[in-house]
């Protein structure tokens, strides 16, 4: 495989890694941690199942015009919804029922992927094909393979280019708007963020649901684009690892594009380099991504610059009453 | 014009000391409304199953064979004495603050190196002197598993959530490649050649059963009466506290890491050499973060930890025959039942611990009334 093609493979499946820790930031300078994103990418996928499905439904039985606008917008719209309510069952637990986060994750995970293989079951596992060529159609029409230019930059399908802006404003917003500083006085300290006069329980609120809808968008491009509408059944780990992706990037989304992109070549490393998959060794070339994340773990907590500290009241819950 | 100030409709309070009796009834009442969810979610799925899935859950314990009537009672049993086995082994670290995600990787070590050695050491050892040597490369497995996160987050405090968690692949990862290099057509290692642990009674697993109800026992006893279950929650509470206090912070966290991962090491071994007789990358089958869960919403208690981990395994069981019955046989399916098994007891756990109240109109003018005169 040539380098381009390396590196477009890799910018491609950066997309997943790269919504899942745009939303999970944007949730945990909340104060959220949010252990669920696998749990979440996992509905995520399930809901644009359930959009593509009914979008079929509609052309094949309504006589509903066939094409890619529609054919896109079913399934990302369905995803975003069953994205955000997931995030709000999270925060339903966390904020309001003041339950400990961790288990709440770890529990929206487990019923994340429960949901995810038995919707497959019921919807059935094929059909989807369908739609994926909406999803991997070039977004840029005319893209010669010659050019590098081109291959590299315009020759992916309308998510990639859309996890990219998302990112890129959230990283804006945090860190350059109000709102931004608003929603990380909230992370950082909620009681004093309470006592000026924020509420506190509605930026958490909207910021894990927002994260949330745009985590599941991982999953949606997953199934959707980069497996082309075949359903695949391991998405937690790219969820976990979208998890770990957030500290490597110091809670910054727009670093995550840089982050996502290191971490998807490490993942498709093993199968572009000239290893025999017959060789057992390849299984340890594929442990690449965790043991770059355990490193960016170890050396982010031995040099303490300010860039590896997360928000102060991550994972605490917040209750008004308490001091 | 000052803006009228909005009261809202409800406000909740911490509660402080909640009778006994009113504790016993919200928790009996959890577990009744858990099983109703898991009943009202099963027949969305398919409708009118509601009664079925009752059947089902408490057909699971009953066995149809007649020779061996306690079958089914015992293989719900021994699911719950592995998920037990796991959070018992977390408990400890999770007692610290140390949030031991990787649970699932310290299983597979030790369930690893179990079967590892089965399939080296030679045939005329005594079985039992084999059964040794693969409990103690077991422990070893799981306990070196932990140590790694746990030395950086004693020595630089770094972040033991994901530590752990990634560990859980790397773990998977090994165990695929020396499956690759020595079983290349199948996913698993060859079944044991030897350790294999008896049968008692006519029935397997209960060595398991066994091990791990004596485990419950030593641990609310290394937490409750011993210096170490004493230091590690100094430690937990606030590690400051603990400097001053005198105690080697570096050291309880390690030693308390370890004994978490050797457990789940033990653990492995039991269900290599108690229950399944062979590894996979499989093997832990998402039980180390299903361990997690009990441990935590069974409040750190390891008898009612039992409770909790023999509702999951009964919901589990029940489930898994419900999905069989009338969803086509769906592995996945009790995956649903559980968590929301575990969201319903969070409910409970709110009402537990937090009172409702309801701000009425009336009563906040009679308030302010009596406060006028």
């Amino acid at each position: 495989m040539s380098i381009i093609a390396f590196i477009q493979q890799a910018i491609r499946f950066a997309t997943i890694f790269l919504f899942g820790s745009t939303g999970e930031s944007i949730t945990e300078r909340s104060g959220h941690l949010n252990l669920g994103v696998p749990g979440i990418m996992c509905v995520g996928s399930a809901g644009a199942a359930l959009g593509a499905k009914l979008y079929l439904t509609l052309v094949d039985s309504c006589g509903f015009p066939m094409n890619g606008f529609f054919g896109v917008l079913f399934p990302v719209l369905f995803c975003l919804i069953c994205g955000a309510l997931a995030g709000l069952m999270f925060c339903f637990f966390t904020a309001t029922l003041k339950a400990n986060q961790n288990v709440v994750g770890l529990s929206m995970t487990t019923f994340g992927i429960g949901l995810y293989v038995v919707i497959f079951q019921i919807l059935g596992e094929s059909g989807y094909t369908r739609l994926g060529g909406y999803f991997t159609k070039v977004f840029f029409d005319s893209v010669s393979a010659s050019n590098w230019f081109e291959l590299l930059f315009l020759s992916y399908g309308p998510l990639v280019y859309l996890a990219i802006i998302v990112s890129i404003i959230a990283g804006l917003i945090i860190r350059k708007t109000k709102l931004g500083l608003t929603l990380r006085s909230v992370g950082e300290n909620p009681s004093a963020a309470d006592a000026t006069g924020i509420n506190v329980q509605k930026y958490r609120y909207v910021a894990t649901i927002i994260g949330s809808a745009i985590a599941a968008l991982g999953g949606c491009f997953l199934f959707m684009d980069y497996m082309a509408g075949q359903p695949l059944y391991n998405i937690d780990t790219y969820g976990w690892m979208a998890v770990a992706l957030v500290i490597f990037v110091g809670w910054n989304p727009d670093l995550g594009v840089l982050g996502s992109f290191l971490f998807a070549a490490a993942y498709i490393l093993p199968d572009s380099i000239k290893i025999d998959s017959k060789n057992p060794l390849i299984e340890i070339v594929r442990l690449l991504p965790y043991f770059l994340t355990i490193i960016i773990l170890i050396i982010s907590s031995v040099s303490k610059t300010k860039l590896s500290n997360g928000p102060k009241a991550l994972g605490v819950t917040y209750f008004r009453e308490d001091r | 014009m000052e803006k009228a100030k909005k009261t809202p409709l409800l406000h909740i309070s911490r509660r402080m000391d909640v009778p006994r009796w009113e504790k016993i009834v919200i928790r009996v009442a959890t577990f009744v409304g858990a099983f109703v969810l898991c009943a009202l979610i099963c027949s969305l799925f398919k409708w009118g199953t509601f009664f079925n899935f009752f059947q089902d859950l408490f057909g699971s314990l009953v066995s149809k064979s007649a020779s061996k009537p306690l079958r089914s009672l015992i293989n719900t049993l021994e699911e719950m004495a592995l998920l037990l086995g796991i959070s018992l082994a977390l408990l400890p670290a999770f007692k610290m603050k140390f949030w031991n995600l990787g649970a699932e990787g310290q299983v597979l070590m030790g369930g690893f190196m179990a079967a590892m050695l089965s399939k080296f050491l030679p045939n005329s050892m005594p079985t039992a002197l084999a059964t040794v040597i693969m409990l103690v490369a077991a422990v070893a497995g799981g306990a070196v598993w932990s140590l790694l996160p746990a030395v950086f987050k004693a020595y630089f405090n770094t972040n033991e959530t994901l530590f752990t968690l990634m560990m859980n692949y790397v773990a998977m990862g090994v165990i695929t490649c020396f499956i690759r290099v020595w079983n290349p057509e199948h996913g698993t290692l060859d079944s044991l050649s030897t350790g294999m642990l008896p049968q008692i009674g006519g029935y397997s697993y209960v060595i398991n059963i066994i091990v791990v109800t004596v485990l419950v026992f030593a641990m609310y006893g290394y937490l409750k009466y011993t210096k170490h279950g004493f230091e590690l929650s100094v430690v937990g509470a606030s590690r400051n506290t603990a400097i001053y206090a005198g105690i080697n912070t570096w050291s309880v966290i390690i030693r308390t890491a370890v004994l978490s991962g050797a457990l789940c090491g033990l653990v492995g071994w039991l269900i290599v050499a108690g229950a399944d007789q062979s590894v996979s990358s499989g093997s832990a089958g998402g039980r180390g973060f299903t361990g997690v869960l009990i441990a935590w919403l069974g409040n750190f208690n390891p008898f009612y930890m039992a409770l909790i981990a023999f509702f999951v395994a009964f919901v589990t069981r029940g489930s898994s025959s419900f999905a069989t019955e009338f969803l086509g046989g769906n592995s996945s399916f009790p995956k649903i039942t559980i968590a929301l098994f575990f969201f319903a007891v969070l409910v409970g756990e709110f009402f537990l611990n937090y009172k409702v109240h309801i701000n009425r109109k009336e009563k906040k003018q009679a308030l302010a009334g009596k406060e006028a005169k």
